[in-house]
């Protein structure tokens, strides 16, 4: 795991680059916040990414300078080996073959959903991409598939659940053939149920489908999910690596109003408390966590039961 | 106390979208005592929050605020909703003032209390909500996200309701600032013997921060009980598209494989100290 600044470069071309990227706000009185002070991160295709960082750490900036929502003061960003954002302003070409490549998904489907049947919907991306209309046919039925939503195609997109709503708005993504989607804090405002689904499809869409996966979250749970954990704290990557190798730092993450999934939390409780107890490598979901708990027991010949 | 007895709401009533929100529920909330509400999207927990301080009039059934119905006597609403105070979702976008401190005071004022009695429910509530001295006097709008969400709970705080009720106070922050929301709620709850009512999707935070919980599924009560109680029905909770917390699976995975786990099975606290209790503790 590597702290700060210092980023490994990866041996694969890295489908997005950022080099000591930088963005400030400046408020009504024309004072300047720093929400990101100088990362350099880069991603390789595929890779599943998962974004923690408390309230006002840079994570939305960060997500909007990838999508070219916004500019940066500072720094460059690189898709898939090309110059498309610095300082200099780009042409809007560039800025479309961004979002075309890179799709966002927001934290509340109702600001991003825009017609009123789900598959009118879904088509409105390929629509404005000038996509002949069997082809946009063909990508609103396979997108509705992707998302397990195909069977509500002719649906009134305001009588669905969250849930439901929210894989319609990534079904909108899918159906513009991105290389790499960004959830900014979409299962935030799903019910457990709805956030099941988006995870699953998620991992669906990075597993068989092959697109990078950035998702920002304050849900440790979903972060463990992940291939790659990174932390920001006040604009500045603090922590980079695994989920197993982040979590096995729960005082870490908890200096910067983060926190471990309960899994995590409850062995290194252990680990305090009972003599000789020791934490496992790697994270556990509740099944695996309670074997372990089992067998750490049973080498310690404690009876617990 | 507040209670519902068979209260019932339907939408869009004699359309083809008609829907019946709320359908015959009845619950007492204690006092004195946190009441977690939870359900799955669409289950009917808005339309009933949004009841309870007279926002929306119920089909049929009546809301008892102190034994009386507060629909006896619409005109006396505005005092209902002083005493029913409502936080509702994302309650930062509501902060309009030019000081913390003016926001904050804004519902005493509305009560015709003199100034020094709302100099004295800031402060209280400030403290309550855990916003800092040195943010009254600033605008709203430089606050950080989860300094408004405070800001804007002391608002509603001030009023002194007997009866406070939060939808999703926790949504959004970061786990530290969930926290020191959730923990003020708390304090608020036990210092002035006030109802209290959370709406969340949060398993995890209702297991740690509630002592009751009512279950809403497709508009009706489906489960009402102590956190106990409604957390041992891991099935059903599944079922109607909830959950329990990770750390209450972690414990019924330890039970088949035989482990005694003796009380709280609802925090990683509770859990560890059992475990530790067999383990013989280091710092025992």
């Amino acid at each position: 795991m590597i702290e700060n600044n210092e980023n490994s470069v990866d041996i694969k071309t890295p489908f997005i680059e950022v080099r000591d990227l930088a963005f400030a706000y400046e408020d009504a009185d024309g004072r300047r916040h720093e929400a990101l002070r100088g990362v350099s991160l880069s991603i390789p295709k595929g890779q599943f990414v998962a974004v923690l960082g408390h309230n006002g750490s840079g994570k939305s900036t960060f997500a909007k300078l990838l999508n070219m929502i916004l500019l940066p003061d500072k720094g460059e960003i690189y898709v898939d080996g090309e110059l498309v954002s610095s300082p200099v302003e780009p042409d809007e070409d560039t800025i479309f073959a961004v979002r075309r490549r890179i799709g966002m998904v927001h934290q509340n489907p109702d600001n991003q959903i825009v017609a009123s049947v789900v598959e009118e919907d879904v088509a409105f991306g390929p629509e404005n991409l000038g996509v002949a209309p069997d082809e946009i046919r063909r990508r609103v039925d396979a997108s509705l598939d992707a998302v397990g939503m195909r069977e509500y195609a002719l649906a009134t997109t305001s009588h669905l659940s969250g849930g439901q709503k929210q894989r319609v708005a990534v079904a909108g993504v899918i159906a513009m053939l991105p290389e790499c989607i960004i959830f900014d804090e979409s299962t935030s405002m799903l019910d457990p149920s709805g956030r099941r689904d988006v995870m699953k499809t998620i991992q669906y869409l990075n597993r068989e489908r092959g697109i990078t996966i950035i998702h920002i979250t304050h849900d440790m749970s979903e972060a463990a999910l992940a291939d790659r954990v990174v932390v920001l704290s006040d604009g500045e990557l603090y922590l980079d690596g695994t989920p197993d190798e982040i979590f096995s730092r729960p005082d870490k993450l908890r200096a910067v109003a983060l926190d471990v999934p309960q899994s995590v939390s409850l062995l290194h409780e252990l680990a305090k408390s009972v003599e000789g107890f020791r934490v496992p490598d790697c994270i556990k979901d509740a099944e695996e966590c309670a074997e372990y708990i089992s067998m750490e027991f049973d080498r310690l010949g404690i009876s617990a039961r | 106390m507040l209670q519902l007895e068979n209260i019932t709401y339907t939408y869009g009533a004699k359309t083809p979208f008609e829907k019946r929100a709320v359908d015959g529920v009845s619950l007492t909330f204690e006092d004195g005592k946190i009441t977690g509400l939870i359900g799955h999207t669409g289950s009917g927990k808005s339309t009933l929050v949004q009841m309870l301080n007279g926002l929306i009039k119920p089909d049929s059934g009546h809301i008892y605020l102190d034994g009386r119905d507060i629909w006896s006597e619409p005109k006396k609403m505005r005092d209902v909703r002083f005493r029913v105070g409502l936080v509702m979702q994302y309650p930062e976008y509501q902060l309009f003032d030019e000081t913390v401190r003016a926001d904050i005071s804004f519902g005493p004022k509305n009560m015709g209390l003199t100034e020094s009695e709302i100099a004295e429910r800031v402060a209280e509530a400030a403290t309550f909500a855990g916003v800092d001295e040195s943010l009254l006097d600033k605008s709203p709008f430089d606050l950080s996200g989860g300094q408004k969400r405070r800001a804007a709970v002391a608002g509603v705080m001030a009023m002194r309701p007997s009866t406070l009720v939060l939808d999703e106070p926790a949504a959004g922050l970061d786990p530290a600032g969930r926290d020191s929301i959730l923990s003020g709620i708390r304090g608020y709850c036990e210092s002035t013997g006030a109802t209290v009512i959370i709406v969340s999707h949060s398993m995890e935070d209702m297991a740690v921060w509630c002592d009751n919980v009512a279950v809403l599924a497709d508009g009706k009560l489906c489960m009402t009980g102590t956190r106990e109680e409604v957390f041992m029905r891991r099935d059903e909770l599944v079922a109607v598209g909830l959950g329990v917390p990770m750390i209450t699976d972690i414990a019924y995975a330890l039970m088949r494989r035989g482990f005694t786990l003796g009380g709280d099975i609802y925090t990683v606290a509770g859990v560890a100290k059992s475990l530790s209790a067999a383990g013989g503790g280091r710092h025992a």
